[in-house]
């Protein structure tokens, strides 16, 4: 029989199944968090010229787990996490097959344990992308394998949990924003992991000596077809959190609900065609495929984002010019709970996420400016900005509100907490600046040393890039300070905070 | 209300500031989804297109062949060559050399067909930021008419292992 | 909604914004036209 609490706060009924697969997506997540920033500090102080820090195999090797740990297993576990918030807890429902979430936890839990074993015995220094023919260990696809169908399994079960609650009463009507957003990143998600298993068993059969060769243009068209569209989970997640804090710090609402859902609408449709950013100067592949692919068709799911990233702000400020703060076009900004950390979060988020990642990734993305941008360090300099300085970030501001609604808890260190989401936003903003101004002087990513120190033919780069990629370490340090912070604010009010009634 | 089914009316209007930045957002997509195909017909840097199946064999045998034909120096034990601009022109890629050194006339317009014999390479011509993908069992075709003469290089910016930030080529324009 | 709040800014804040954002979209875009047509020509 399911168990419900009410939440004082939010006046939502809580069951004690979905809250229980909350606390430990999340806690995992955050867990996680910590040791692929740790790989991403140790990243940038290597690539930080004075200090260069890790030898060569070391370099790849936590590269490769920065990849996996920073990028598909936090992210995604966060994500499962507010899977079951938004198709359980706010729809005043309760999880449906238990058992079932249980298992996908565990599915995802153990294939991520496995890469990073995997990968930490030097058995798979392949990096997340993991390009035919470069050949990792069995052991590595099959951890992948598992991560994705734990992911997949619970991606499904949003759709059994809103239909239950559907069923049960639960709720009636039309899906609350929030709910709708995580119905648009399930969508995505299933055909990204379907995808994934379209790849990966065939890379597995093909480590293990079964399948004789696999094309490595055939493998990185589906790849892709799995890595960006998997991006886009995490963008509509990251928006529908946008318009959760908004309701839940300033009860703000979306000026037009017509107007959101269209965009993640929009989202739906054009996005599972667009894996093609990664493949634009790659032979095989046809100009017009290239351009429409691309594009996300028409460029109509980058235009779905301008309309949240207006949306969203507009909503902050109709909210305070109704309390009556109509002074100019900006006094509402002076207003705005620049103090409270989810909010801070969520605002930095916006801005990162539009300014620095969205406006590259369009620029990058399109097709003939590719060709001075491609793998070099502009590259991870545009997604530093969309996962690190967007999503990463957005979730982190709301874990300030989770900790009190699911875990219970009070936050500890709240100094520490209101300063976290500066930190660590103006620490990304530093690292990703830092990346893309070495990469339009054409230096590579995913490279160790860009001295070439021992090469038969040395090329100098011009000094200019020593104070780009100084950026880097000295961003990555304050990120990784930020960092910290978050990990000791989260972990320590989850086992040491204060009881909330 | 994110938490909260919306308003019983919320398919309503927009207001004055939501339609203009709807369609402004809207006509710069397009602009910028129109340059894509735009620039195929009158601009003069493009992607190339032009792919062919090759195996490793075949290719190594074609550059060897080029190189047999058009070597006219060696440097660090890598062949230069001075290829005709009216042949096809061919750069190999493998862990972790490019290979040979070309060196090419300005202003004239040369094949280079590229392709790699092990796994996934990344050629990048420094200090231009010109940047393709070279893939095993493909072999890429790029028309190109080198417009400054100097000293360039050639490096690798995809992962091909430990030996990756070490694969450094040539190529000169006289 | 009546006919008159048609024509009203709900945020009129945001809007300038947005045009900043959009301005300096325009301008990166640009700028990387112009570096595109520094390469050699390609094809």
């Amino acid at each position: 029989m399911a168990e419900f609490r009410t939440c004082p706060e939010t006046g939502l009924k809580i069951e004690r199944n979905a809250e229980n697969l909350i606390k430990w997506n999340v806690g995992i997540a955050v867990a996680l968090l910590a040791v692929g920033g740790l790989f991403g500090l140790l990243m940038a102080l290597t690539r930080w010229p004075s200090v260069h820090l890790l030898p060569a195999d070391f370099y790849y090797r936590f590269l490769t787990l920065h990849g996996i740990d920073a990028l598909l297993a936090w992210v995604l576990f966060f994500e499962m996490g507010l899977i079951y918030f938004t198709s359980v807890v706010i729809l005043n429902s309760r999880a449906v097959c238990p058992r079932i979430s249980w298992l996908a936890f565990g599915l995802m839990l153990v294939g991520g344990v496995l890469i990073n074993i995997v990968v930490l015995l030097g058995k798979a220094d392949v990096m997340f992308t993991s390009y035919v023919p470069l050949r990792a260990d069995p052991l590595y696809y099959i951890g992948v394998i598992l991560f994705a169908v734990g992911a997949l399994i619970v991606f499904i079960l949003f759709f059994a949990n809103i239909i239950n609650a559907r069923r049960e009463g639960a709720y009636d009507g039309t899906l609350p924003l929030g709910t709708f957003g995580l119905l648009a990143a399930s969508i995505i998600g299933v055909v990204t992991l379907l995808h994934g298993a379209v790849i990966m068993i065939p890379t597995l059969l093909w480590s293990m000596g079964i399948l004789p060769s696999l094309d490595a243009s055939v493998y990185r068209l589906i790849f892709w077809g799995l890595g960006h569209p998997s991006q886009q989970i995490n963008v509509c997640a990251m928006v529908a959190v946008w318009y959760m804090t908004a309701y839940l710090v300033m009860g703000a609402k979306p000026v037009n609900e017509k107007v959101s859902r269209t965009a993640f609408v929009l989202y739906i449709l054009f996005i599972n065609v667009a894996s093609e950013h990664h493949l634009l100067v790659d032979p095989a592949l046809s100009t017009w495929h290239k351009i429409v692919n691309t594009s996300y068709v028409m460029h109509l799911a980058v235009f779905a984002s301008m309309i949240h990233a207006f949306c969203v702000p507009a909503s902050f400020e109709s909210t305070l010019r109704e309390k009556g703060y109509t002074a100019g076009a900006f006094e509402w900004l002076k207003k705005v709970p620049w103090g409270n950390p989810a909010f801070s979060a969520v605002a930095l988020s916006i801005v990162i996420f539009g300014f620095l990642g969205g406006i590259t990734g369009v620029v990058f993305g399109t097709e003939q400016f590719n060709m001075i941008r491609h793998n070099t360090f502009a590259i991870p300099g545009h997604f530093h900005g969309t996962v690190v300085g967007g999503t990463t970030l957005a979730f982190m501001g709301f874990t300030y509100l989770m900790l009190p609604t699911i875990f219970r808890r009070k936050l500890i260190l709240e100094g520490w907490a209101k300063a976290q989401p500066y930190v660590f936003g103006i620490g990304v903003s530093i690292l990703s600046i830092g990346m893309m101004a070495a990469g339009s002087f054409g230096v590579p990513r995913r490279h160790w040393d860009i001295t070439f120190a021992g090469a038969s033919f040395p090329y100098a780069f011009d000094p200019s890039i020593d104070v780009f990629m100084t950026m880097v370490g000295l961003g990555g340090v304050l990120a990784a300070a930020g960092g910290v912070m978050y990990i000791v604010v989260a972990l320590g009010s989850i086992f040491k905070g204060e009881k909330v009634a | 209300m994110a938490l909260e089914k919306p308003e019983k009316d919320w398919w309503k209007p927009l207001t004055k500031d939501e339609r203009i930045w709807i369609a402004v957002a809207l006509v710069w997509m397009l602009i910028s989804f129109f340059y894509m195909p735009y620039a195929h017909i009158a601009g003069s840097q493009n992607p190339p297109d032009e792919t062919y199946r090759v195996s490793p064999e075949q290719f190594s045998s074609l550059v060897d062949a080029m190189v047999e034909k058009y070597q006219v120096g060696e440097e660090q034990g890598v062949p230069v060559v001075h290829p005709d601009p009216s042949e096809p022109v061919y750069l190999k890629s493998s862990m972790w050399e490019w290979y040979p050194i070309l060196e090419l006339e300005k202003g004239k317009t040369y094949r280079i067909h590229l392709s790699s014999v092990d796994i996934q390479h990344g050629f990048s011509l420094l200090p231009l930021n010109l940047n393709l993908m070279v893939l095993p069992g493909y072999d890429y075709v790029m028309e190109i008419t080198p417009m400054e003469s100097g000293e360039y290089h050639i490096v690798c910016n995809e992962y091909c292992g430990l030996g990756h930030h070490l694969m450094v080529g040539k190529l000169y324009v006289r | 909604m009546t006919e008159r709040d048609k024509d009203k800014m709900e945020a009129p804040g945001v809007f300038i914004l947005a045009l900043i954002f959009l301005v300096l979209f325009i301008v990166i875009w640009f700028m990387h036209h112009k570096w595109l047509t520094q390469l050699w020509p390609i094809g």
